[in-house]
């Protein structure tokens, strides 16, 4: 018990690759033997990261500390820490991570055990990416993930679905290649890749500003943020639904954490002078993703655009810089995974019966399967930011704190085009919602429909449950992350105020006075 | 010739034994099947590798040859890794060749004479001596690429091969006479000590003109761009193994030799000369990735992407110098292993999948491989992920030391667009993946099923993974070797 106490990290981290290695390694069995160790690996993996819930203590420092010396010649350290963002995203990741399973019980029928593999191996990659605390160690679960989710789209998507792989695996490279010759770039003005000694570093502000660019550019893909989105719709619409909601659940938040964790404490300055262009493209992001979303056709289109506007508000919160809008960027995270991977799941019950994802294709489903009308208006009103529900607090604390912001110029009108989008995500939902569920039943097709067993209704219940209670009660989440983000601004600040001293007459200050 | 000498010169001599014992054996033992001749190889390999192992890493230098050879940490370096290659090779080939109507008992001997031209070109401190190193290698290989005698393609190989290989011989000679007559020596490491003490030779043009004939000759042999030209259709058409063979260990033969000369002429690569040699890493890295993207066919893929990364690892040359520590240069001997794993590797997969008289070389023949044969699949995709550099595969790591050692020297845009290269190139590399996974077989499918092949690529596939996931050990073993390198001067 001491070794798992002391490396509770790494395992919750590895626990997914001995899964991996278990399967491989088994004989032929039943697929339903595979999916039931998957689940089991993925169950436990969420009880252990539970205990780093228990075990976490509501400070700024990073805790769950693993350093071993990995490439000593090198100065890379096998480096994992946790705090109180890291905390909440993994788990996030493992709370979703049995569901997803669950999810596939019925979907994936073909080649199971590849399946599993790609999906646990993405799992750790995942886990690593938020807890890695040396540059390279994050790089290498970066860019780990790539893979498996490409083959994940590729081999059980729809139509289009190599297409949607290739073009996910190539934008991503494209933004992260850049950041490794940025990272040896540091590491070349710091001789470490240890990201509390990158941290301490000073450079000029043409350095930060091209750095910042390679490391934002990157995590800009990822997220996505506008105009590098266009890879996302392809890849959800084509991606199975456990991709989909891995996609949308997790990975897009690898590129939103990247931001807070590097591309801002790292480039302060860089950060606060391109902080108004980024909430620009931000708030283009929420009212655009809204926009398209609202012409949509197919269900699951729509909700992968509505993904572009919500993480539209997280890079809008992040970028705000004010402590109310990072903990509601962070908030948003999280409530964005749980409601738009319920939404994902849910697509996935539908078109499991009917094998169409069109909304013209459906019509007065709430007559014939009561439950899942239910349990899908929840996760749209979750979705769309109703008070109560775990959409709203994240959402509110972002405008409010954008609203304040001192390092954007007219911090108001953010805020004003911000909410613009609450409104239209509004729209196209519940839109969308009465067009599916309400009114006749249109199809004959439809009226045989059978309504969620118990299975798919066990697995959305937690998803459920999470909702009410990030809605109802959202301190023990905020408590844990406040510290972090404290310490981060105030790093933040402390940085930023000493460069302005050096240089005046820099856009930045100009921001500063007009916020005044 | 003392004992000290002899032992130092210990894989070379067995190597070059186990090639005559093979061609005694043969006409001594007349069978059908090859297996004797295999197990005969096998062996003598064995030994060469034990005793450059045995060596590796002690830091003992020995000038033989009246100090026309050195044979420290770096040469054992390549040797062991030539003894791997070959081991590869040599697998692969006994079932490549066991399937033909005729056998091609050459085989082995010629594969065991190549890898002693490689060792002695790594080694040489001499210039006839390296020549003599590069020509054993390659006459060699010129033999070994037409070895499918009924086969078109393999003979317009050979001999494609063979013209181009003397034509970079002859620029390769003519640069050599002229630094001699310029400088009036032979031994490079006493060339170093000139150019350092006699400033006003560097800008001797026959000098300079020297310099840059060498540069051409390796360059043919290391396929840069403008020097490529043969690289794609004698990859395409030489037998699988053997352009396995050739472009794992020709590759690091050819470039421990570019690093030699290049420390040796180090103050002239610099200014107006170092510009060019970075113009012609860029054109290389830009051109092969550009034209790789258009390949269907999976070897002159392999052969485009040779060219790419033949450009990396110029990037890696040009940011080293003789220095005790040099990271640049333990780099590229890191990549160079790495590289020579996935070739073998990669062009055992054609092996695997071909049937007599029919070399599979379309990428579409590899669709929905990863159903028929999963682990074939799943090692392949190591090959490709390795050659993408993407980590956890020794490719991204012998990518960041050398692209490291680039930023550090000051060579951000070399690094800069060496990267947005790698990222064209996982197009390609995507492809291969993405058809074996997620297509289905178009015509009749091939088995691949032979364990022999499946275990070389498998060995392959789990050192590049294990590499991968602890570069340290064999990243010491480069740096000793780049330290011995540098320590020659």
């Amino acid at each position: 018990m001491a070794a798992l106490q002391e490396h509770l990290l790494s395992w919750v981290i590895f626990l997914p690759l001995i899964g991996v290695g278990v399967l491989l390694l088994l004989p032929r069995v039943s697929d339903r033997a595979i999916r039931s160790i998957a689940l089991l690996i993925t169950l436990v993996d969420f009880l252990l990261s539970l205990k780093l819930l228990e075990g976490f203590e509501i400070s700024a420092g990073l805790q769950f500390v693993e350093r071993v010396p990995w490439i000593p010649a090198f100065g890379i350290d096998y480096s994992l820490g946790i705090d109180g963002i890291s905390l909440w995203l993994v788990l996030l990741t493992t709370f979703l991570a049995p569901l997803i399973v669950l999810s596939t019980w019925a979907a994936v029928r073909e080649r199971v055990r590849e399946f599993m593999v790609f999906f646990l191996l993405l799992q750790t990659a995942m886990l690593g990416t938020f807890c890695a605390q040396d540059l390279v160690l994050f790089y290498v679960f970066w860019e780990a993930v790539l893979l498996p989710m490409a083959l994940m789209i590729g081999i059980w998507g729809g139509g289009r679905r190599i297409y949607a792989s290739v073009k996910f695996v190539l934008y991503t490279m494209a933004g992260s290649v850049l950041m490794l010759v940025a990272i040896l770039y540091l590491y070349h003005q710091t001789g470490s890749f240890a990201l509390d000694s990158v941290r301490r570093l000073s450079l000029d502000p043409t350095e930060q500003a091209w750095l910042f660019g390679a490391f934002t550019l990157a995590f800009c893909i990822k997220v996505p943020v506008f105009p590098l989105h266009t890879w996302l719709p392809d890849a959800h619409v084509e991606a199975p639904t456990a991709g989909s909601v891995v996609l949308a659940g997790v990975m897009l938040k690898m590129g939103t954490y990247g931001l807070i964790r590097f591309s801002i404490p790292l480039f302060p300055e860089a950060a606060a002078r391109f902080a108004p262009l980024l909430c620009v493209l931000a708030v283009i992001g929420i009212v655009y993703g809204a926009l398209v979303a609202m012409v949509q056709r197919d269900v699951k289109k729509l909700v992968a655009y509505s993904s572009v506007s919500h993480l539209g508000f997280v890079v809008l919160g992040l970028f705000a810089l004010t402590p109310e809008s990072v903990a509601g960027a962070i908030y948003v995270m999280l409530a964005h995974g749980l409601s738009t991977g319920a939404l994902f799941l849910l697509v996935g019950v539908i078109y499991e019966r009917r094998h169409t994802r069109q909304i013209a294709d459906f019509g007065g489903l709430a007559h014939v399967m009561p439950l899942y009308s239910v349990v899908f208006m929840i996760a749209t009103l979750a979705s769309i930011g109703l008070p109560g529900l775990s959409g709203f607090v994240g959402e509110f604390l972002v405008l409010l704190g954008s609203f304040r912001s001192l390092s954007l110029v007219h911090a108001p009108v953010f805020a004003a085009v911000g909410a613009l989008g609450v409104i239209f995500g509004a729209v196209y939902m519940l839109w969308m919602v009465q067009r599916v569920f309400f009114g006749p039943v249109t199809h004959e097709e439809n009226r045989g429909l059978r309504d969620m067993d118990l299975r798919e209704f066990g697995l959305m219940l937690p998803i459920l449950v999470m909702i009410f209670w990030m809605g109802l009660y959202p301190k023990p989440w905020l408590e844990r992350m406040e510290p972090s983000i404290d310490a981060l601004l105030r790093a933040h600040e402390a940085r930023v105020e000493r460069t302005v001293e050096v240089l005046p007459a820099t856009e930045f200050v100009e921001a500063q006075e007009v916020g005044h | 010739m003392n004992g000290a000498e002899i032992s130092a010169l210990a894989p070379l001599v067995w190597l070059t034994l186990g090639g005559v014992a093979v061609l005694l054996v043969d006409a001594v033992v007349r069978r059908r099947s090859m297996g004797h001749l295999t197990f005969v190889s096998v062996v003598f390999l064995a030994l060469a590798g034990l005793s450059a192992w045995g060596d590796l890493g002690h830091g003992g230098v020995e000038r033989v040859f009246g100090g026309a050879m050195i044979i420290d940490d770096f040469t054992r370096f390549f040797e062991l890794a030539f003894v791997l290659i070959a081991l590869g090779s040599i697998a692969v080939g006994a079932v490549y060749y066991g399937r033909e109507r005729r056998p091609v008992p050459e085989f082995y001997p010629l594969i065991l004479f190549s890898c002693v031209g490689m060792g002695v070109m790594v080694g040489a401190n001499d210039l006839i001596t390296l020549f003599l190193g590069l020509e054993t290698m390659s006459i060699a290989l010129y033999v070994l690429a037409a070895s499918q005698r009924h086969s078109l393609f393999s003979n317009e190989a050979g001999f494609k091969y063979l013209i181009l290989g003397a034509f970079s011989s002859a620029f390769l000679l003519y640069g050599m006479s002229l630094l001699y007559g310029s400088s009036g020596t032979l031994q490079l490491s006493e060339m170093a000590r000139q150019i350092k003490l006699h400033p006003e030779l560097r800008e001797s043009v026959l000098f300079l003109a020297g310099w840059g004939l060498l540069v051409v000759g390796l360059g043919f042999k290391v396929a840069l761009v403008p020097f490529h030209m043969w690289t794609p259709d004698v990859y395409e058409g030489a037998p699988a193994p053997v352009t396995g063979f050739m472009a794992a260990g020709v590759k690091a033969a050819s470039f421990a030799a570019f690093l030699r000369v290049a420390w040796t002429a180090a103050p002239i690569f610099s200014g107006f000369w170092g510009d060019l040699l970075q113009g012609l890493a860029v054109v290389t890295m830009v051109f092969g990735n550009v034209v790789a993207l258009a390949q269907t066919s999976f070897k002159r893929m392999l052969a485009y992407s040779a060219i790419a990364h033949a450009g990396y690892l110029l990037v890696g040359v040009i940011a080293s110098s003789p220095q005790p520590d040099d990271a640049a240069a333990r780099g590229v001997l890191f990549y160079l292993f790495a590289y020579a794993l996935m070739n073998v590797g990669a062009f055992a997969l054609v092996t695997l999948v071909s049937r007599r008289d029919e070399e599979m070389t379309e990428m579409n023949g590899l669709a929905g491989l990863a159903k028929r044969n999963p682990v074939a699949a799943a090692t392949v995709a190591v090959f490709m992920l390795s050659l993408a550099g993407i980590p956890p595969t020794a490719g991204f790591w012998g990518k960041l030391y050398v692209f490291e050692a680039a930023v550090r020297q000051g060579y951000v845009a070399l690094a800069v667009i060496a990267m947005l290269n790698s990222a064209v190139a996982m197009f390609y590399y995507m492809r291969v993946i993405v058809i074996m996974y997620m297509r289905d077989p178009e015509q009749e499918a091939y088995d691949g099923d032979d364990l022999q092949v499946g275990a070389v690529m498998a060995v392959a596939a789990v050192a590049l993974l294990w590499i991968g996931l602890f570069p340290g050990p064999t990243a010491e073993l480069a740096r000793q070797g780049a330290a011995a390198l540098a320590a020659s001067f």
